[in-house]
């Protein structure tokens, strides 16, 4: 199928919109793993191996958040912690198109918030996910994917549509405070086809993740993978992986290189219930420079009351990811688990994060759907900082269609964030009321 | 438009490895030595000219600043940063290098180090004050 100019135009026009907006802070380009209906290439715009429509969402809402938590401390030494009712709105264009030698994926949300009485709140998350791939003869295919956007809420940002079809980016979990980063990211891969059971494939990528807040510390990485895989069966396929990724940091003297060796596996078992795991070994070498407290007769000596030293950390470290989806006529069903090293969260550095979420969606009828969601992270830092971060995240929503193409949406969230070995302790609850309006044709049209 | 080298030296290898990759990525030309001595058996005979010297001054054997003293006597636009955990003022400076040195007071942060660095080049002229190259 010929595609036309006309749609390539449209591509890099919302593309570049998101990129030039520039990006979300947090995650990673990560090792897609083995699939078992595809062979893990990108996956935006994506449910599990099903294509799905490119389609537009727009919302307006009214939302109460009992605790933003802004990079600033009050006259009394404290975290500006505030209360704040305001509205915002919401637009996501999502979805995956395949021709016969291409395809593009794409999910991007954008939304523009204010607060009543906390301005410093108030502005616009943006967050891309834009894959393209390209299949070149019989044995190659090339594919690049880029995450862009950026962010100055840990949690409220463009979630409304979370019991939609479509799988969102995975959202940051890890910052502490609700202020602005933002995010740039592109893996690019080329795959061999060895035979109809067997590929092999090598990729690159490169991310940069910039945080407004003057204390909060800057990151840009780079890396480069490849892996094996084979498929036993129709339901099996398993694999091996090298990754090496680099990162580097600004606003203090660190680096990383972290080479990590995993094994994979995907199973699916009977038509509705998909099993992934990896097991992993990672090197990790850090080099860094960090802050100490000085003995105070060398504190007077030297006039100030900390130092800095420096320090090598080399640690032979276990990971692990597993995922279990279930998809039952009505309702979708799954759990992931994971423990990775990735380059933190600004104030962490490199660090282990282990984090487990779990999600549940259900379709009482057409027109009224439920969800609910959990997630807990733990972030241990690997050199530059003492202690943990954890956050534990629960939300649940419902959208509810009073005409074909307007729904009401509701949705809950909680989250409580601890620093250990620190005072930082934040419980907040958010609730977001609103309308969502579903155009009837959206995009497909172009397509 | 050429880009400027800097002599760094600093008897802490982790730090200096550190150091000289940030430089690097920054855009600078980067020669290391671990001790004053090693720095000047570095420089003998070698084309290399340094454009700017960041050194520790307490180094074992030959201290920073006496580093400096003998470079600028061969290399007269030499400009360097000495580092100190110590708070030195610039008039501790040996009378040779108030001109052209300044002293980086330790711990200091990437972005202290940059700014430092381009403070120095500034009077060279304005390219050098936006960037690494001279």
């Amino acid at each position: 199928m010929h595609v036309s100019k006309f749609r390539y135009l449209f591509v890099l026009l919302v593309g570049g919109a998101g990129l030039f907006a520039q990006g979300f802070g947090g995650a990673v380009p990560a090792y897609d793993g083995p699939a078992i209906l595809g062979r893990g290439g990108p996956t935006t715009g994506m449910r599990g191996a099903e294509s799905v429509p490119i389609t537009l969402q727009a919302s307006i809402n009214g939302t109460y958040d009992t605790n933003l938590i802004g990079y600033s401390l009050d006259s009394s030494g404290r975290f500006t912690q505030a209360a704040g009712a305001g509205v915002n709105a919401n637009i996501a264009v999502t979805g995956r198109k395949r021709w016969s030698r291409s395809f593009l994926g794409l999910t991007y949300t954008g939304d523009y918030s204010h607060f009543a009485k906390q301005p410093y709140f108030n502005g616009s998350n943006q967050q891309l996910n834009l894959a393209l791939g390209k299949q070149i003869g019989r044995k190659w295919q090339i594919a690049s994917q880029t995450g862009a956007g950026t962010s100055n809420r840990f949690l409220g940002g463009p979630n409304v549509f979370q019991n939609s079809e479509i799988e969102f980016f995975t959202a940051p979990v890890t910052e502490l405070f609700d202020s602005r980063s933002y995010f740039i990211g592109n893996t690019t891969s080329a795959t061999y086809f060895l035979n109809s059971r067997q590929s092999i494939r090598v990729a690159g990528n490169g991310m940069t993740v910039r945080r407004k807040a003057r204390g909060l510390v800057d990151m840009q990485g780079y890396g480069a993978s490849s892996d094996w895989v084979y498929r036993l069966s129709r339901r099996v396929s398993t694999g091996v992986s090298y990754v090496f990724n680099h990162y580097d940091y600004s606003k203090v003297f660190g680096e990383s290189d972290i080479h990590t060796l995993g094994w994979h596996l995907s199973r699916r078992i009977g038509r509705d219930l998909e099993i992934a795991i990896s097991l992993n070994g990672a090197k990790q070498s850090t080099v860094g420079v960090r802050s100490v407290e000085l003995d105070p007769v060398i504190a007077s000596i030297l006039g100030r009351s900390s130092g800095a030293v420096v320090f090598e950390s080399n640690n032979l470290l276990y990971g692990y990811s597993g995922t279990v989806t279930r998809r039952v006529r009505r309702s979708t069903f799954s759990a992931a688990a994971q423990r990775a090293i990735i380059p933190g969260n600004g104030f962490f550095l490199t660090s282990i994060n282990r984090t487990v979420n779990g999600s549940a969606s259900h379709s009482f009828s057409r027109d009224f759907s439920v969800d609910a969601n959990f997630g807990y992270s733990k972030l241990s830092s690997l050199g530059f900082t003492a202690g943990d971060f954890s956050g534990w995240t629960g939300s649940g929503g419902m959208t509810y269609k009073i005409t074909e193409s307007i729904g009401v949406n509701g949705r809950y969230e909680w989250r409580n964030l601890n620093l250990s070995q620190s005072t930082f302790n934040r419980t907040g609850n958010r609730v977001t009321i609103g309308l969502t309006y579903f155009p009837q044709q959206g995009l497909a049209g172009l397509f | 438009m050429p880009t400027v080298r800097i002599l760094l030296v600093d008897d802490e290898a982790l730090l200096l490895g550190l150091l000289k990759r940030h430089l690097e990525r920054a855009g600078y030309d980067v020669v290391t030595a671990l001790t004053a001595e090693a720095a000047l058996k570095a420089l003998t005979g070698s084309p290399w000219v340094p454009d700017l010297l960041l050194t520790d001054e307490t180094l074992p054997g030959m201290r920073g600043s006496e580093l400096a003293v003998t470079l600028q006597a061969r290399f007269p636009h030499l400009r360097g940063l000495l580092c100190s955990g110590y708070s030195l003022q610039a008039s501790a400076l040996p009378p040779p290098l108030r001109e052209r040195f300044s002293i980086l007071q330790k711990p200091y942060s990437p972005p202290a180090l940059e700014a430092a660095i381009r403070t120095l080049l500034a009077p060279r002229g304005a390219a050098a004050a936006a960037g690494p190259a001279i």
